[in-house]
């Protein structure tokens, strides 16, 4: 029997920019470009690179420590990455609202989370972890996995990080949580957490790095300093910290650097709430849910819609792709056959 | 405690653990907060979306065959695991998270002696705090706001010993303990070393295994002090509304203009300053309660406290940080914290924090939040320190008490 969900959680979206130039997403790369280590020639100078010994990328991995010489190796690894990554991560501002970003290119492509960049196009401002001020503007964004990014407008390089794999996560595995929880502070480094993997799949990581307001978009790394995810939401417990896997930048990188807009956020996917035969040859309405954004702009039971905000209704297929095309909260004009009549009403797109 | 994650790594078998449970979860109802709360209020909304129909396929690997079942069922008794965790400060731990027991084990000789230098503080017998030992003659330090009644010390050898406040410097929220007793104390080390961000740290209690572990996130810096609002106009005299700021924390407690506040929490306010005091006393976001009288009427409500400096009061970050356990309510206001992200109970604080060579970084005194515990510096504590054991040495002296003054005599030396 399924138990029904009364459980309350939240999720807390955090920005984190990766731009990643001169090679095609990881699925195209060859093996030897992905693998290899950019050598320190001038291009790749602002390249924030880490070493992995062989007995911390061990530890890393997942095996536990054991000792005190462990922990001291562990430790060593982790104020490396920190002490190398710090300058890459930022503060992401938009309006009034502020999320996290991680800078991924030298051109200035930052990794952030979509409910952070919020739109296509807009001009947002990135903040160095030195209190700089930079202009941006938002590229594309994935919203159903939660993932944007952005480009810095100034000139560069930026000191950058790489984006790594999430495809092979290992359950158990150690990283770090960089962001600017609370919003940028003045004097306060860019703030690490350090924890492990506790789920990881396509569309999500789970770690017990513990995030909060303000985190949305910054980076979780690996032992090698590479970006592995982006931080987004958090639920009602310390371990329900969650990530967008990097590889959903990485797989749609084109699409977002074409700054190309797709997909639903959670629980905001819009909707009418109306239902129709999906054979019919027009979109006539066979149902009207109670208390939804149909029934109170006063569609009925047998209205024909033939338009929605300007554009034709054929049936009741291309009226659902009308409607995906809007974010809940807007108004729309939808136009309804009555019998002889044809009405037009307002109605505010609801989500679910 | 409550393990139910076993030996999932070795057999490969996902099994409908706690942490698939978890993934059902969030993948259902989620609510989205804003990327930052306070400075977001209006943008982002939260809410709650409804329950998901089961048969809806999601895209994840929850929706593989044969997983989604024992995925989607979920056990009741789940929810009283998380008020237990919540209410107790015990927390179920998987094999894979950083704070279960395979990995705390690697810190055993880590904390070997400083946690004799650990003591468990009661104030009228309830447990409140840690302690840190530092000095031999049995002074402890520890976190003054916790304190309150008769105090007593259970040591790592499980004695209970009689303690009394001798010091109190409020501003860093440090009192200094005496405890009964003329034998030697096992004092703290401290360290020497500047905090470095990415150091591990573990906070000791009286378990070969440290209570909780963590890392340095932040350098030592400076705290803020923040102090409550409630958002309202007042009359010159009287303690009589005259305007009431939306949205405010007064605004959302129903206080309405030309109410009289009487007493808050208990305490009776006869004028603007006392209840302006009152209000004060509080952090943002503590809740406190209003005896008001409108027209015939008297009634209580409870305000949840905004910020004074913004003017805002805080729900969701408020929220959000209090999500996965209580706060300490003196958590602002230091001259110079290092901030680390070990997870500690409100009762936690006041003990030392261990670096990797078994010397104290610091002084735990505030949970913070969600991602935030803060600690006072070695580097700040030793000279403060050394001149609380002087104070305390000259009050003993005037109150000429021989016995005391041996003792501190050594210790102020």
């Amino acid at each position: 029997m399924v138990w029904p969900r009364r459980r309350f959680t939240i999720a807390c979206w955090i920005a984190m920019v990766v731009p990643w130039l001169g090679l095609p997403a990881w699925g195209e790369a060859p093996a030897s470009q992905v693998t290899t280590v950019p050598a320190s020639t001038e291009a790749s100078r602002e390249l924030l690179l880490v070493d992995v010994p062989a007995e911390a990328e061990r530890l890393f991995g997942g095996a536990a420590p054991t000792s005190a010489a462990d922990l001291k190796l562990m430790q060593q690894q982790v104020r490396r990455i920190a002490d190398r990554v710090m300058p890459a991560i930022v503060g992401v501002r938009l309006g009034a609202a502020q999320g996290s970003g991680v800078i991924v290119s030298s051109e200035g492509h930052v990794l952030t989370a979509a409910h952070v960049a919020q739109a296509a196009d807009v001009p947002i401002e990135v903040i160095l972890p030195d209190g700089r001020r930079l202009k941006a503007r938002t590229l594309g964004l994935y919203r159903s996995l939660d993932a944007a990014v952005l480009q810095i407008k100034e000139a560069g390089p930026w000191p950058h990080v790489e984006m790594g794999r999430s495809n092979d996560i290992k359950l158990g595995q150690w990283c770090l949580a960089l962001g600017q929880p609370g919003g940028y502070e003045r004097g306060r480094n860019p703030v690490l957490r350090f924890g492990r993997v506790l789920e990881s799949n396509d569309d999500v990581m789970i770690t017990d790095c513990t995030l909060v307001g303000g985190d949305s978009g910054g980076p979780l790394f690996d032992a090698a300093g590479k970006v592995i995810g982006i931080h987004s939401r958090i639920g009602g417990r310390l371990t329900d910290n969650l990530h967008v896997p990097v590889s959903a930048y990485t797989a749609a990188w084109d699409r977002l650097l074409a700054g190309q807009v797709w997909g639903h956020l959670p629980g905001q996917t819009p909707f009418l709430g109306v239902k129709g035969a999906a054979g019919d040859d027009q979109a006539r309405v066979t149902q009207v849910f109670k208390d939804t954004p149909a029934a109170q702009a006063g569609v009925e039971v047998g209205d024909v819609v033939v338009g929605f905000d300007g554009d034709e209704v054929t049936d009741f297929a291309s009226l659902t792709t009308l409607v995906s095309r809007k974010e809940p909260g807007q108004k729309a004009a939808i136009d309804v056959r009555r019998g002889d009549q044809t009405l037009t009403l307002t109605i505010v797109i609801g989500k679910r | 405690m409550f393990l139910r994650t076993t030996k999932t790594r070795e057999s490969g078998a996902r099994q409908a653990t706690l942490m698939g449970a978890t993934r059902a979860w969030l993948r259902q109802g989620v609510v989205t907060a804003g990327a930052m709360a306070l400075l977001w209020p209006a943008i982002t909304p939260v809410w709650s979306a409804e329950p998901k129909s089961a048969a809806k396929p999601s895209t994840s690997a929850a929706s593989k065959p044969g997983k989604a079942a024992a995925e989607t069922a979920r056990n009741p008794l789940d929810d009283v695991k998380q008020w237990v965790e919540r209410n107790t400060g015990l927390r179920e731990v998987s094999d894979r998270q950083r704070d279960h027991e395979s990995i705390r084990a690697a810190f055993r000789d880590v904390i070997k002696s400083a946690r004799q230098s650990t003591v468990r503080i009661l104030a009228d017998d309830l447990s409140v705090a840690f302690g840190t030992i530092v000095s031999e003659e049995g002074l402890v330090l520890t976190k003054a706001s916790e304190l309150r009644g008769q105090i007593k010390c259970v040591l790592s050898d499980k004695r209970t010993l009689t303690a009394r406040i001798v010091v109190v410097r409020p501003e860093h929220d440090l009192a200094l303990l005496r405890l009964e007793g003329t034998e030697k104390f096992s004092a703290i080390e401290w360290c020497v070393e500047a905090p470095t961000v990415g150091n591990f740290l573990a906070t000791p209690g009286h378990g070969e295994l440290p209570t909780a572990i963590g890392v340095i996130s932040v350098a030592p810096r400076r705290i803020a002090a923040a102090f409550g609002y409630l958002g309202v106009g007042l009359d010159q005299a009287r303690p009589r509304v005259t305007l009431i700021q939306p949205g405010s924390s007064a605004d959302k407690a129903g206080l309405q203009v030309d109410d009289l506040v009487l007493r808050v929490n208990g305490e009776k306010v006869d004028d603007r300053e006392m209840l302006q005091q009152q209000i004060r006393k509080h952090p943002p976001g503590d809740k406190v309660e209003l005896q008001v009288r409108r027209g015939e009427h008297e009634f209580k409500v409870v305000a949840v406290l905004g910020d004074l400096q913004t003017g805002l009061q805080q729900d969701r970050v408020d929220f959000q940080n209090r999500l996965g356990g209580g706060l300490s309510s003196r958590r602002a206001g230091f001259d110079s914290v290092l901030q680390h992200d070990t997870v500690l109970n409100p009762n936690e604080c006041g003990g030392p924090v261990i670096d990797l060579d078994g010397k104290a970084i610091g002084i735990n005194i505030a949970r913070a939040g969600r991602v935030a515990s803060y600690a006072i510096p070695a580097d700040v504590l030793r000279p403060l320190v050394a001149r609380m054991i002087a104070d305390h040495a000259r009050e003993s002296n005037l109150a000429d008490r021989p016995v005391v003054e041996s003792g501190t005599n050594k210790a102020g030396g």
